[in-house]
C-alpha cells in the first residue's frame, strides 16, 4: 500500500457517527444534484411522435401499421419488399398485442438510413395496400415539448440550490471529520509531510462521494429504463428520453463525469481546511 | 566540530506586537547536547519553533544545516523539517498503539510498511517502550508518553533533535530516567537541544552546555 492509499485508509477510519452522517447527507446531495440534471435530459426532449396505440419513435423512424387481415405470408413479403428499399437501414417487427392487447395486425418499425430520406420513405409506404396507418417522428406538427419554461427554471434553480447546499454541507462533514483526524493532520505538519501528500486522500475521499451518487443515479436510470422498454404503455409520455436509444447510455456517463468533478470540487473544498490555523501543530 | 545551527541578530515579535525574542546569536556545533534554559514565556518554545522550521522568522538570520530558513523554497522547507526531530510542549500521541504511533509518522513519509515497522521498531528500542508496543497510548504512564515522542522525533534519523519541555508534569524520578535517556541518545550522535524551566537534574556533568534564556534574551550562556 503506498502513501496515498496508507492516508486515505487511515482518513476513512477516522469517519465518526457525526462526519459519516454529514458525507452521506453530501453523496444525497450529489444524486439529487444529478437527477435534476438528468431530468433536463430525459423529460426535457421532444416527445417521440406515436399513435394511441403506436410504438414510441425515436428521430428517423417510422411505423407502418400492417392491415389485420393480412396473411403471415403476405406480412412477409410486405417486410422483404421494405426492407430492401435504399432508404431503409433497418426494419423490424412488432406484435400489436404487445402494445394493446386484443388488437390485431402488426407494425414494421422501420430506421431511415438518414433523417432526409424519412419524406420519400412514408411517401413510398402509403402507397402499400396493405399499409393501413404510416406514423413518424419527423413530423414537425406532432412534436410537443414536455417541458414548460417555470419548470425548466425550476430545474435549474434546483441544479443551483443542491450544487451549493453539497459544498456547504461538505465544509461542515470534512470539518468534522479532518477534527477528529487533526492529531494525525499536526503530527504530519510536524514532521514535514508535505501538504500535497496528505491533501490528495481528502480530495479522493470527496471523488468516491461523487462516484457512489454517480453509480445511484445510473442504476435509478437504467432501472427506470428497462421498466420504460419492458412496459411502454407504463411509461410517462414526458419521460420518453428514457427509450431514446443512446441517450440512457450517454446520460450515465455525463452523470459520472459529473459527479466525479462536483465530487473533486467537495474534496478540494475539504482539502484546503487542512491548511487552518487549528491544524497547525503550534497552534 | 562542524556548525548546525547558527542564530544572529535574531528578534521576534507576537502577532499583537509583543516582544518575544530579542537580539538572540546562538550557535550549536554537531553532536553537541544543550539546555536552553528559562522560566515561563522567557521565548524558548518560539526559539525552538523557529529552528524546527514550525514558524517563519520575522528579523535575524537562522542557518540550519547551513541553510538560511528564511530564504528556503517551501518544498526544502519540508525536506529540511524532515531532518530535524520535534518534539513540541505538551505533546500527545494519535489514538493508536505505540507501534502504530511511529508506524504512521513514517509511512505518511513515504516508508513502505516493513520498513517503517522495521525503523519504528529500532526507535522504540533505543527509548525503552519495546514491552509496550501494542498498548494503546490512552494507557501510557506519562514518562512513557515522553518516551513514545522521543521515538517519533528519532524514528527517521534526523541529524538534529529539539525537545521542547520534555521534563514538563514529571516526577522527580522520572525526571532523572528521562535525563538519563536523553544521554543515551546523545550518545548514539545526535545534536540535542532542549528547552525546560529547570531545574536540571545532574546539568553540571562536563560535555554540555547551558543558556540562560529571560525575557526573550540571552542572559546567560
Amino acid at each position: 500500500m503506498n502513501t496515498f492509499l496508507f492516508i486515505l485508509n487511515e482518513l476513512l477510519r477516522a469517519i465518526n457517527t457525526k462526519s459519516g452522517g454529514l458525507l452521506a447527507v453530501v453523496v444525497l446531495l450529489i444524486f439529487s444534484f444529478l437527477a435534476l440534471f438528468s431530468s433536463l435530459f430525459l423529460l426535457g426532449v421532444p416527445a417521440p411522435t406515436h399513435g394511441d396505440t403506436g410504438p414510441l419513435l425515436a428521430s428517423g423512424e417510422v411505423a407502418a401499421h400492417l392491415s389485420p387481415r393480412l396473411s403471415p405470408e403476405a406480412v412477409q413479403d410486405v417486410y422483404l419488399e421494405i426492407r430492401e428499399w435504399e432508404e431503409v437501414r433497418q426494419v423490424n417487427f412488432l406484435f400489436t398485442q404487445e402494445l394493446e392487447a386484443g388488437r390485431g395486425g402488426g407494425i414494421l418499425r422501420i430506421q431511415a438510413r438518414n433523417l432526409s430520406a424519412v419524406a420519400s420513405l412514408l411517401e413510398r409506404l402509403a402507397s402499400i395496400p396493405a399499409i393501413v396507418q404510416v406514423d413518424s417522428s419527423t413530423t414537425p406538427q406532432k412534436r410537443v415539448l414536455s417541458l414548460s419554461t417555470p419548470v425548466r427554471i425550476g430545474l435549474l434553480i434546483g441544479l443551483a440550490t443542491s450544487a451549493f447546499a453539497s459544498l456547504i454541507v461538505s465544509r461542515r462533514g470534512f470539518g468534522e471529520l479532518l477534527t477528529a483526524f487533526g492529531k494525525e493532520i499536526r503530527l504530519m505538519h510536524l514532521s514535514g509531510t508535505p501538504e500535497r501528500t496528505f491533501q490528495p486522500p481528502i480530495v479522493a475521499l470527496g471523488v468516491l462521494c461523487g462516484l457512489l451518487a454517480s453509480l445511484l443515479l445510473i442504476v435509478a436510470v437504467y432501472l427506470l429504463h428497462f421498466v420504460a422498454v419492458s412496459h411502454p404503455e407504463a411509461l410517462l409520455r414526458s419521460a420518453s428520453g428514457l427509450v431514446e436509444s443512446g441517450r440512457v447510455l450517454a446520460l450515465s456517463l455525463l452523470s459520472l463525469l459529473l459527479g466525479l468533478a462536483l465530487g473533486g470540487l467537495i474534496g478540494a473544498v475539504g482539502a484546503s481546511l487542512t491548511g487552518s490555523r487549528k491544524f497547525q501543530p503550534l497552534s | 566540530m562542524s556548525l548546525i545551527i547558527q542564530v544572529s541578530e535574531l528578534h521576534f515579535s507576537s502577532d499583537d506586537g509583543i516582544k518575544v525574542l530579542e537580539d538572540i546569536h546562538l550557535r550549536v556545533d554537531r553532536g553537541e547536547m544543550l539546555f536552553l534554559v528559562g522560566p515561563a514565556a522567557a521565548g524558548k518554545s518560539v526559539l525552538l519553533a523557529l529552528l524546527a522550521t514550525q514558524i517563519p522568522p520575522q528579523n535575524g538570520q537562522i542557518l540550519v544545516h547551513g541553510r538560511n530558513i528564511a530564504r528556503l523554497s517551501r518544498k526544502k522547507g519540508f525536506e529540511l523539517r524532515r531532518r530535524i526531530g520535534f518534539l513540541p510542549q505538551g505533546f500527545t500521541p494519535l489514538s493508536k498503539t505505540v507501534l502504530e504511533n511511529v508506524i504512521f509518522k513514517l509511512r505518511t513519509l513515504g516508508d513502505f510498511q516493513e520498513q517503517a515497522e522495521e525503523k519504528g521498531l529500532a526507535a522504540l528500542e533505543q527509548v525503552g517502550l519495546t514491552a509496550k508496543l501494542t498498548l494503546p497510548t490512552a494507557e501510557l504512564e506519562p514518562l512513557d508518553r515522553v518516551r513514545l515522542g522521543l521515538a517519533l522525533a528519532i524514528c527517521n534519523e534526523p541529524l538534529l533533535l529539539l525537545l521542547d519541555e520534555p521534563f514538563e508534569g514529571l516526577e522527580p524520578g522520572d525526571r532523572t530516567t528521562l535525563y538519563s535517556l536523553l544521554k543515551q541518545i546523545h550518545s548514539g550522535g545526535f545534536t540535542v537541544l532542549v528547552a525546560t524551566r529547570g531545574p536540571l537534574p545532574t546539568v553540571t556533568e562536563p560535555g554540555y552546555r547551558v543558556i540562560q534564556l529571560f525575557e526573550g534574551r540571552v542572559k546567560e550562556q
